[in-house]
């Protein structure tokens, strides 16, 4: 899961990430995925995400190639990269759009523009940071909103969180500087909207990359 | 709240809604153990005998007057309707639509020159003020009649009611909406908007008359169902396609969305031809909201300390509910998020009250929405088209995907059978620890139960057979609430 924050937080600092991916010739086969549940003998169909799909062999491990050489040249702490890291952002690439009412706006790269442009926010003109781990960091505040929501009265657990990437919650932190800021501007209240409750979005059953438990989705992570 | 200090002020004055609000029965003794199945939204704990139900409630329930008048009304007819699936008779009708109802508020705004496409504009961009992520969603207009949302469900909310000693006031009518899906969707968005009318104040047989109106829809044939709807809302003071005023004192919107992964935002704004500014007489403006504490009052601070101390003091008193300050309370609009555990108690509070944690919890919306109720964000979550709203535990009981336990039976509501109603078990933490202050964290797990529909009836039920309109509490008091959802 590091590798996947790691990748999204890049494309947010870097998006030229996105077209190294695309260079890469990512494919992504959509497919109506049904899925029913029977516990103690009581079905329950559970709700589908509109953009599941297949992924293809060699497409998906040149995805992964591609995105091991960007982040391996954007830092020397980038982390290894799996396959199903390649297979989500593949997915991503090829979701046309992420919101079905606003389809010329809300593309993966329209998404990553957004962060981008809350990230150069979040600098105000000041240095960037140089923790290895702040590329993750950034990526998972993108996909989870409860350890965002949790910035503005930092409880135990998001300190504990926060620590577990280098991170002190003070404000004369850098990277908590940076984070904050980014993530109180309207390009990144808008960005996660559309990645993550986009009614196209992957998300809409279950989900997998959070750190906090999201009630309602993270129950059924685990298939 | 403006309601609460109208009312609380009331209360000061002559000592009724005092006594209104004293819920304390001793159960032993009570002749109609109906009256003992709630305190305050909650269902009072009973033990079930090993052997089954003891005879001696059982016979008293089924001889209740309140009982068989609850036995009778059908809760999808007459409190909650929310049947919006394919057939539905009443669901789609122009008179309850999104349109209809801002046409409404817009009457209560300008009676003599009414805007509904001004003032459902003006309302959006309000939205968008308070919840920076709604223009992303699609939910923009520039006319009424393109607005996208489709009725959830109607509620009878005469339950919000409180007596005074002569009226009742602050019962609601609420129309609930959600964001019209994309054709392609396969989900509905999470984003739904409430828009709650209050009615003017009734007098005691009045309100007698208003429930029995209500609780006759339970009897209607289903052909005639839709018209006697509409007569029944035009009955309680709304004009919904009629030539005349509406009669609603004031209108909120309450708009719950969900903003991030596991993030919702609850704005609310406030129509009110009796506040003090012009603007706020005829347009949505965002108001404060109701009996919500700041998120920014710690609660490991001295102010929360403080109204901890006030809380307990009231619930002690037997008020089951605390008006929260204006300064103490919550901007307009608030997120929140399902946290794994409930509220908890204040560092230094030793023996910190559970009912004061109980009242003050489940009073407030961020609360009542998640880990206070085992209800995910939304009381009446949003649809797909041709498919009804699946309301949640806390409202219907278990099985809501059915609805086969919207109108318990009342033993097993007496005894808060957990197959039927919403049991729900969740840990809070509080202090203990010898000497003072008290500073050692404990994490304390409680059940509570709920059917809230079921609270909402025998509220509806036990005003439809007041009959003792010159004198006496009135045997409601017991099931009104003055917390919406």
């Amino acid at each position: 899961m590091y590798d996947f924050w790691f990748t999204l937080g890049t494309a947010t600092i870097k998006p030229a990430l996105l077209d190294a991916i695309q260079n890469a010739g990512p494919v992504f086969d959509f497919v109506q995925r049904i899925i029913v549940e029977i516990e103690d003998g009581e079905q329950t169909l559970r709700p589908s995400a509109p953009s599941a799909g297949l992924l293809e062999n060699t497409p998906t491990t040149a995805v992964r190639a591609a995105i091991a050489k960007y982040v391996g040249a954007f830092s020397p702490a980038a982390p290894p990269i799996g396959i199903y890291c390649a297979g989500r952002l593949s997915q991503l690439m090829k979701i046309p759009f992420f919101s079905s009412t606003d389809q010329a706006h809300t593309s993966f790269r329209d998404i990553i523009k957004l962060a981008n442009q809350a990230y150069v926010k979040g600098l105000a003109g000041g240095a960037e940071s140089k923790l290895p781990s702040f590329p993750a960091f950034l990526g998972l505040c993108l996909v989870d909103g409860q350890l965002v929501e949790g910035f503005e009265n930092p409880g135990a657990d998001v300190k504990q969180i926060v620590s577990e990437f280098g991170i002190s919650v003070d404000s004369a932190n850098r990277e908590w500087q940076i984070a904050t800021a980014f993530a109180d501007t309207d390009e990144f209240a808008s960005a996660t909207q559309l990645l993550m409750l986009g009614n196209m979005n992957p998300w809409r059953g279950t989900t997998l990359e959070q750190v906090f438990f999201w009630d309602g989705l993270s129950e059924h992570a685990i298939p | 709240m403006q309601f609460h200090k109208v009312v609380l002020s009331a209360a000061f004055l002559s000592g009724c809604l005092y006594l209104a609000l004293h819920r304390k029965v001793d159960a032993q003794n009570l002749a109609d153990p109906v009256l003992d199945i709630f305190d305050n939204r909650a269902l009072k704990p009973h033990t079930k005998p090993s052997t089954g139900p003891d005879p001696v409630i059982v016979a008293k329930l089924q001889n209740s007057v309140i009982g068989k008048a609850y036995n009778a009304i059908r809760p999808e007819r007459s409190l909650l309707i929310y049947d919006c699936g394919k057939g539905s008779s009443w669901c789609g009708q122009p008179y309850f639509s999104f349109q209809a109802i801002f046409s409404e508020a817009a009457k209560l705004a300008n009676g003599s020159h009414p805007d509904p496409d001004g003032l459902a504009v003006a309302w959006y961009n309000s939205a968008c003020g308070l919840d920076k992520v709604l223009p992303r969603e699609g939910a923009q207009f520039t006319m009424l009649k393109d607005a996208p949302f489709q009725l959830l469900a109607i509620a009878n909310r005469m339950d919000l009611a409180n007596f005074d000693g002569q009226k009742w006031t602050g019962a609601e009518i609420h129309f609930v909406y959600g964001l019209t899906p994309a054709p392609q969707a396969t989900g509905p968005q999470d984003l739904m908007v409430i828009m709650e009318f209050e009615l003017p104040a009734y007098d005691r047989l009045g309100f007698t008359k208003l429930a029995q109106a209500w609780s006759g829809l339970s009897a209607v044939a289903a052909p005639q169902y839709f018209s006697q709807l509409l007569g029944v809302l035009q009955v309680s003071g709304l004009s919904l396609g009629q030539n005349r005023p509406t009669k609603a004192v004031r209108v909120h919107s309450r708009l719950n969305h969900a903003v991030m992964a596991g993030v919702w935002r609850l704005s609310q704004l406030l129509l009110d031809p009796a506040a003090p500014t012009p603007a706020e007489r005829s347009m949505f403006s965002p108001a404060k909201l109701d009996d919500q504490i700041k998120k920014k009052v710690q609660q490991d601070s001295r102010l929360y300390l403080d109204l901890w101390n006030k809380v307990e003091g009231v619930v002690q008193s037997g008020v089951l509910q605390y008006a929260v300050p204006d300064e103490l309370l919550e901007n307009p609009s608030v997120s929140y998020e399902h946290l794994p555990q409930s509220m908890g108690t204040p560092p230094g509070v030793c023996k910190a009250s559970e009912e004061a944690r109980n009242v003050l919890a489940l009073q407030q919306c961020t609360w009542c929405h998640t880990t206070e109720s085992h209800t995910l964000f939304a009381h009446i979550p949003n649809r797909l088209p041709n498919a009804s709203s699946v309301p949640s535990v806390f409202l219907a009981g278990q099985d809501p995907q059915h609805g086969s336990n919207l109108h318990p039976s009342l033993v097993d509501l007496y005894y808060g059978e957990p197959t039927v109603v919403d049991s729900n078990s969740f840990t809070y933490t509080t202090y203990e620890g010898a000497g003072s202050p008290c500073g050692t964290a404990v994490t304390k797990q409680i059940v509570r139960k709920f059917h809230d529909v079921a609270r909402r009836t025998l509220f509806l039920a036990a005003v439809q057979t007041d009959t003792a309109h010159n004198n006496g509490r009135p045997s409601a008091d017991p099931f009104s609430t003055s917390f919406p959802e």
